[in-house]
């Protein structure tokens, strides 16, 4: 969908979403990521043990499991932040940290630090800058900010926005710049209800366009409903994976969380959990 | 767009000093007044230094000490800078994974800082430089390759703090190339007689008259540029640190007294601090060697190693209210007094300052000896020393890899720093002639210090970041 730079607006794709005016991407070019056999120590403790993935254009990746799993390792990794002891990540066809491979993926970071003094405007518009954008960025990030309802604040320096407002400059940032992988670390984290609506629907317009998405977060509820697929990750290894509703049936769990605690190995924690407390 | 980022970090660096002179009109303003007369008042001090020298000055001897001395300070200084200077982590995540090469992001971090250090220390440095040149055969002219090689010990202290950290993680291809470095370096300065002054040799030949000023001055200059070309190619091209298994040892006071133990913790385990100390030891020692072996009489050697060392260990310091910043969550929420966290950092920080600058003193006593009013001297200077980081890191705080916190911050340490010389100096002499005694004076100045830094610390604590 193309989207007029003058009168930016939401264009709608095929299954009612709206789509963000991000450039269609060709089958002829290679995927947007594929990572083999990622490897990450910190000292002592495994970040990372061998984790396989591969993403394809257009669609949404979740990276679920619990805190230390390695999820933020691992879009860390492919954002080219860490590098990997061993194993390869390869975004775009291009090995991960390299300047194509960062020119082709935007990261929107849990922890938005850093330009505490920069205005919103000016955070967005380095961005730009940075990825040498093309007018369009602009136009979606207009889009962005007033899906956001952020366009009051804009104006205002980082460093005096609450860390919710600050994730969402970052995700204006980060989903305006039309990259062709899109990484989302902690996705719903800080988010008010609506800023959530408003990134899940800007996620599926930009996957819509063809651009590829992998977010980690611990909001299941969220993953099932915007993810196509899933990725299960339990101390640095994919536990498991596939898309949620086959995750529900293969598990014949009724939620996302059984799944979760099913597929840890953990299907009695909660009762477990609850015990331990009676006996206080 | 190719500016794009220096822009944003140099906008970020001068609204955040504005911010801070906002804050702070009439201190702001004392310190600028200051440093814009510290030309003057160096001028003076450097013209009674060259008087001093006036005799010796056609001596090798003492020109090459004339030189070593505060290029070993200034390399140290930048010893310090480079095991400080942010990463591309100081950008934040979402940046830091931009299409920006590490050059650019280098350049980009130092660039605003580096400048403003500059119109700081610089016109300081000259008129010191040119007045103590004036006295000697070389003449006034002499006086700015002097000043051009303090300036060029900077980038030399950090490549080699650059080299030494990479070779300490086990990258054995770079130490080789430090070491043909070093090598190179010392044959340099051997071709020419002055073997510890290297390819900076020339300048203390041009004071002796020997050689032509701008001759060295070219040569001072050649080094700078190579030197920092060097650094910010080695900072660029920084390999990560390989991840080692290691057990974290537990502090054994942790129970007995968990505040404290949990400060020393926070200073201790900070990488800047660690390296900072590590750059400042190595160029004491070496300054320590080279002047026992040159025979420098004593206490020269000592005090040249225990003030060398102390442009590291005042780091500690320096980063002390950014530490408690970071976490003022729990510091600023617990029912804790202010005032004894305040008074506990300060402790602390003097005590972390004082045990580097005490293990260098002691090897210096052995090899050269020292006497107890020199002793005091160093002890005076640490702990002033300490007072003036502490104020200076409380003002400006040094958060760890916020954007240009670092600069920032040791840009504000040598503006007070110059101040506190500056109040010292016309103060001590009147206390002395109202019939105190040098120790007295020296007592006085560290009690007055010591609670300007727990005023200060208190007060930055109620008020925050």
């Amino acid at each position: 969908m193309s989207v007029a730079a003058a009168e930016p607006a939401l264009a709608h794709g095929s299954d009612g979403r709206a789509a963000l005016g991000h450039p269609p991407v060709t089958p002829s070019r290679p995927a947007p990521l594929v990572v083999k056999g990622a490897a990450k120590r910190f000292g002592a403790s495994v970040a990372l043990a061998g984790v396989d993935l591969c993403v394809a254009s257009g669609s949404v990746v979740g990276l679920v499991g619990p805190n230390g799993s390695g999820k933020s390792t691992l879009l860390r990794a492919i954002a080219g932040l860490v590098t990997l002891d061993t194993g390869s990540i390869v975004v775009a066809g291009t090995p991960a940290g390299s300047r194509s491979a960062r020119a082709a993926a935007a990261l929107m970071p849990d922890e938005p630090a850093g330009f505490d003094e920069l205005t919103g405007a000016e955070f967005i518009a380095l961005a730009h800058a940075l990825w040498s954008a093309d007018g369009q960025a602009r136009a979606r990030s207009s889009v962005l900010a007033s899906a956001f309802a952020f366009g009051d604040r804009i104006e205002q320096r980082l460093g005096t926005l609450s860390r919710g407002l600050r994730r969402q400059a970052s995700a204006i940032a980060a989903l305006s710049l039309g990259a062709s992988l899109v990484l989302v670390d902690e996705a719903t984290a800080t988010l008010d209800p609506e800023a959530v609506v408003v990134l899940d629907e800007a996620l599926a317009a930009i996957a819509a366009q063809g651009a590829a998405v992998v977010l980690a977060t611990q909001d299941l509820h969220f993953a099932g409903a915007v993810c196509d697929e899933l990725v299960l990750l339990h101390r640095g290894v994919v536990v498991d994976h596939g898309a949620p509703a086959s995750l529900l049936n293969r598990h014949g769990a009724e939620s996302l969380e059984d799944v979760f605690l099913a597929a840890l190995g953990d299907s009695s924690m909660r009762s477990r959990i609850r015990d331990a407390f009676r006996a206080l | 767009m190719r500016f794009a980022l220096s822009r944003a970090v140099a906008g970020c660096q001068a609204r955040r000093l504005r911010t801070i002179v906002a804050g702070a009109p009439i201190p702001s303003a004392i310190v600028v007044a200051v440093v814009a007369l510290a030309p003057l008042a160096l001028a003076r001090v450097g013209s009674a230094l060259g008087s001093e020298l006036a005799d010796g000055l056609d001596s090798p001897a003492i020109t090459d000490a004339l030189v070593l001395g505060p290029c070993l300070a200034a390399a140290a200084a930048g010893g310090v800078l480079a095991a400080s200077v942010p990463t591309r982590d100081a950008l934040g995540q979402q940046i830091a994974a931009g299409p920006i090469g590490n050059r650019s992001v280098t350049c980009s971090l130092i660039l605003l800082p580096a400048t403003l250090a500059a119109l700081v220390c610089v016109p300081a440095l000259v008129a010191f430089a040119l007045s103590v040149a004036s006295s000697s055969p070389g003449g006034q002219a002499a006086g700015l390759p002097l000043g051009a090689a303090i300036l060029a010990a900077v980038p030399v202290g950090a490549v080699v703090a650059e080299g030494l950290k990479i070779a300490a993680w086990g990258h054995r291809i770079r130490l080789l190339g430090l070491g043909l470095g070093l090598g190179a370096w010392v044959v340099a300065g051997r071709a020419v007689g002055a073997t510890p002054l290297g390819f900076l040799a020339p300048v203390s030949l041009a004071l002796r008259g020997a050689a032509p000023a701008w001759v060295a001055l070219l040569v001072a200059c050649l080094v700078a540029v190579s030197f920092g070309t060097a650094w910010i190619i080695l900072a660029s091209t920084r390999p990560e640190r390989r991840s080692r298994a290691r057990e974290r040892r537990h502090v054994a006071a942790a129970w007995w007294f968990p505040v404290p133990a949990a400060a020393f913790s926070l200073l201790a385990r900070r990488a800047d601090v660690r390296h900072a100390n590590v750059a400042a030891i190595a160029f004491a020692v070496v300054g320590l060697m080279v002047a026992v072996a040159g025979g420098t009489p004593p206490p020269g050697p000592f005090l040249l190693a225990g003030t060398t060392t102390l442009m590291g260990s005042l780091v500690v310091a320096l980063v002390g209210f950014g530490v408690l910043a970071n976490g003022s969550w729990i510091w600023l929420g617990a029912p804790r007094n202010r005032g004894s966290l305040a008074a506990m950092t300060w402790l602390l920080s003097l005590a972390a300052a004082m045990a580097p600058v005490a293990a260098v003193g002691a090897l210096a006593a052995v090899a050269s000896g020292v006497d107890r009013s020199t002793t005091g001297v160093v002890v005076v200077l640490t702990v002033v020393g300490t007072a003036v980081a502490t104020v200076a890191g409380s003002l400006v705080p040094w958060r760890g890899e916020a954007i240009g916190d670092q600069f920032s911050s040791v840009a504000a340490f040598v503006a007070v720093a110059i101040a506190t010389s500056l109040a010292v100096g016309l103060v001590a002499p009147r206390l002395t002639a109202l019939g105190l005694n040098d120790p007295e004076v020296a007592i006085l100045l560290c009690c007055l210090s010591s609670f300007a830094a727990v005023g200060t610390l208190a007060r930055r604590l109620t008020t925050g970041a």
